[in-house]
């Protein structure tokens, strides 16, 4: 379990006043949850996610991962291995050159012993659905395959929590599809607790449970439907809606009596069909 | 291209060589560019080439591959037989016109020199070619490991070197990228003097720099958040054991090195 | 400024083990100033095709005219040609180099020996065209946020006065803010210049929204060069390429099959609105 209490934080440049990134963030996040933030470029969001694993420390506040303070200097690294990162650009996290080595790594770092290491990294590639690649070289990859072994080395700390921070940003649909099939496998089915730090709508809409973040402030926490709903305030903070979502936005405002919590193009189409056969 | 550069590319295959352990296998080269510089006859060199050619028969790596590694080389090659040719005094004058002369010296001299660059860039080619960069790394790591109680350190070598190979070709394929691009926007990077393209490539090492400067910083993180504090404490997939095939490996390294002596250096 | 391209094809690393058909036999026409959308998936060849349309690739077999010009020639003046045919790379912003963003935008003009004067006024123009201030010109283009730096980015090739312009994923990695402000300075640069534009993207809602004609590559081949309204009709064949089409498009055809005709060509939220209302008022 993840406790965020009053979260601030200052980027101290190295001239002129810091500056507030996060504002008095307050925060709960239960086992086995699926939480995207959202929010745009500069809004704080990966300032907070670097909070979560002890990689920033708060300027006030505190983060408590199972009770345990991420301040808390002994436990260092028990909180990052059970709070691991991926980040946008899979380049740049992949240690080794051959896909099974790079895996390995942070068992290494945790002197996990070889033969448990071995199981960890088959378990955690196939997980990510890439044993076939295992001894593969990274660098011939897709940009999906190369994220999905970045996860998969994260997922061989075995943590109960995964930040991911834009893991989609750089890849081509195909990749994101991975991705984002990745992320659902590994809530649904292990149980794991994904917090997607995101600025696209359409992947954010997959979560059950979106936090928008502008200004370092937490604007709405609730579901999916329930978030989308505000068009208009998305659209100020720069954020979009899904286009079905806009869609029945736009229908609305032309006297058009029909839901406001539209998300999937089936519940549109459903939705204008009943509308069309009543009137 | 730039991407097309195959020295220090690990290919992995399931052959014997790739099997071998990989402190052995770097003793055994360096043993193996030793025995290289003291071939001098037919015989000497016929052993070494059959040597070289069962290693890549064995290490089922493609003849081309092998022969591709010698072509960034071949400048230097070329060089050091030219010089050979052309400065090395002799008495058995070949050919000679005004001050340049040909001795048989030269000659044999050149052959020599060619023969050993070529067998030393097959050699640690193939070493490189068959042995995956961690276990290079960690074969460099543990053999380094007893100088680490004179300060040497050899993790952090070891590291250092891993990462390295890990972004050559993502560098190189970076390189490519910008000067595309610099190219696109008008850049010259073929015509006019050293200087002038000298400066032609600034626009190309400035992004690249700061490029790799954000890389290390994220890869850095990345490296955190994975649980990375030093060589303490850490373990490792693969234990390195001594088996068969080193072994038999090391049976035949020595065969190879008493022909070689024997023929080499007893000239019997 | 007319491109046509006739029968090329190119092959990547003949000879290698990694040998592959980047591009198979292609052949197309773009007419002065039309918006064309090119889609295809990382690999597909798109990418060889735009760097052939500017001569930093040149074909194995086939022949490019750009306005009438053969650039597949022996003597032909590719710097020329590249001067004429700005061509915007993925994440541009990894090519800034200078210590000012003046600098850096001069730095493509100043290849093709242009005057101080002629690059003074070239970069007023370019800088307020990608809709950034003019005191931007003297910080370093290394402070700037990441959609600022990519419009600096683009007007760097932009100084290079091209007639027509290729943008290769110009959204890539920005957020829906920074998305909307680039879409809407390259429809600008093809309403009001008149630029013939190449607009290489992933998102089908960005490419409906905006271009005139779409082009699809698929495994080094043109699979389909047609309208909107015509691509968007065959949601299948796009299916089996792996690429969806908008999601205002499949609730109208999904509508369509449970027998709610309201008509073609809505690949848009404002056309789906319009014809959603209209069908309504015509039934009641």
């Amino acid at each position: 379990m993840i406790e965020v209490k009053n979260l601030s934080y200052f980027y101290e440049a190295e001239e002129g006043t810091p500056e507030k990134v996060l504002d008095n963030i307050n925060l709960k996040i239960e086992d086995g949850e699926f939480v995207a933030v959202l929010g745009h470029n500069g809004s704080g969001k990966s300032t907070f996610a670097k909070h979560l694993n002890a990689i920033l420390q708060p300027t006030d506040g505190y983060i408590y991962i199972d009770g345990v303070s991420t301040s808390n200097d002994e436990m260092l690294w028990n909180i990052r291995s059970k709070v691991g990162m991926v980040f946008q650009n899979p380049d740049n996290q992949i240690v080794a050159s051959v896909v099974e080595e790079d895996v390995a790594f942070a068992p290494e770092n945790l002197g996990v012993k070889p033969e448990e290491i071995r199981k960890r990294v088959d378990d955690a590639l196939d997980a990510v659905d890439m044993t076939e690649y295992k001894n593969h070289s990274s660098h011939m990859l897709s940009g999906g395959q190369k994220q999905r072994v970045a996860i998969a080395g994260i997922i061989a700390m075995k943590p109960s929590i995964i930040v991911m921070d834009e893991p989609t940003a750089m890849l081509d649909p195909i990749g994101r599809r991975e991705v984002m099939k990745t992320i659902e496998h590994l809530n649904s089915k292990y149980n794991i607790t994904i917090i997607l730090i995101t600025h696209n709508m359409d992947e954010a809409v997959k979560a059950k449970r979106v936090v928008v973040i502008d200004s370092g402030k937490i604007l709405i926490d609730n579901t999916p439907k329930n978030v989308f709903k505000n068009v208009d305030m998305l659209h100020k903070i720069g954020l979009d809606v899904p286009q079905v979502t806009m869609l029945a936005y736009k229908l609305r405002e032309n006297g058009v009596n029909i839901s406001d919590d539209i998300l999937t193009v089936d519940e549109c189409t459903q939705e204008i069909y009943n509308y069309v056969n009543k009137g | 291209m730039l991407t097309d550069i195959t020295l220090g590319q690990y290919f992995p295959i399931d052959s014997v060589i790739h099997k071998i352990d990989p402190r052995a296998k770097i003793l055994f080269t360096l043993f193996y560019i030793i025995l290289v510089f003291l071939a001098d006859s037919y015989v000497t060199y016929g052993l070494v080439a059959l040597f070289s050619i069962s290693v890549v028969v064995l290490s089922k790596i493609k003849f081309t591959v092998v022969l591709k590694s010698l072509k960034p080389m071949l400048f230097v090659i070329i060089i050091t037989a030219v010089i050979n040719v052309f400065f090395t005094s002799g008495t058995e004058i070949l050919w000679s016109y005004k001050f340049i002369k040909i001795t048989k010296t030269g000659v044999v001299n050149a052959v020599n020199m060619a023969l050993r660059l070529i067998f030393l860039v097959v050699g640690s080619s193939l070493l490189t070619y068959t042995t995956s960069p961690i276990m290079l790394t960690d074969g460099i790591e543990r053999l380094l490991k007893p100088f680490s109680k004179i300060g040497l350190p050899s993790h952090e070598i070891a590291m250092m070197m891993t990462i390295a190979l890990r972004f050559i070709p993502t560098l190189l394929e970076e390189t490519e990228k910008i000067m595309t691009a610099q190219k696109s926007r008008g850049a010259d990077f073929e015509s006019g003097n050293i200087i002038k393209r000298a400066k032609a490539l600034i626009p190309v090492l400035i992004p690249l720099f700061i490029n790799s400067f954000k890389r290390a910083d994220e890869l850095a993180t990345a490296m955190e958040c994975r649980c990375y504090r030093g060589g303490e404490g850490r373990t490792r997939l693969r234990v390195l054991k001594f088996g068969i095939i080193d072994l038999f490996s090391l049976i035949i390294m020595l065969v190879f090195s008493i022909l070689m002596i024997t023929f080499g250096v007893l000239n019997i | 400024m007319s491109i046509k391209v006739e029968n090329v094809s190119f092959v990547y690393g003949k000879g290698t083990p990694f040998e592959k058909k980047a591009v198979d036999d292609i052949s197309f026409c773009v007419k002065k100033g039309e918006f064309i959308g090119l889609i295809g998936h990382t690999g597909s060849g798109k990418s060889t095709l735009i760097q052939m349309l500017n001569g930093l690739i040149k074909p194995d077999s086939g022949k490019i005219f750009i306005n009438g010009c053969d650039i597949t020639a022996d003597k032909v003046n590719l710097k020329e040609i590249r001067s004429k045919i700005g061509l915007v790379f993925q994440y541009p912003e990894y090519q800034l180099f200078e210590e000012t963003v003046y600098k850096d935008i001069a730095y493509g003009p100043s290849n093709f020996n242009k005057s101080k004067e002629e690059i003074d006024s070239v970069i007023n123009e370019v800088i307020s065209l990608v809709g950034l201030d003019s005191s931007i010109l003297e910080k370093s283009p290394f402070e700037l946020s990441g959609g600022q730096k990519r419009r600096v980015a683009i007007a760097g090739v932009l100084a290079m006065s091209p007639d027509i312009l290729i943008l290769d994923e110009p959204t890539a990695g920005l957020d829906p803010a920074g998305r909307n402000d680039i879409l809407a300075c390259i429809k600008n640069l093809h309403e009001q210049k008149g630029m013939t534009v190449i607009l290489v993207s992933h998102s089908m809602e960005d490419i409906a929204n905006n271009v005139d004609k779409i082009m699809i590559v698929s495994d080094a081949k043109l699979v389909s060069f047609d309208y909107p309204s015509e691509i968007f009709k065959d949601s299948e064949m796009l299916k089996n390429i792996g690429l969806n089409v908008p999601q205002v498009t499949r609730v109208v055809n999904h509508l369509k099959q449970k027998g709610i005709n309201l008509g073609n060509n809505i690949y848009t939220v404002e056309a789906a609105v319009d014809a959603i209302l209209k069908y309504v008022k015509e039934e009641s």
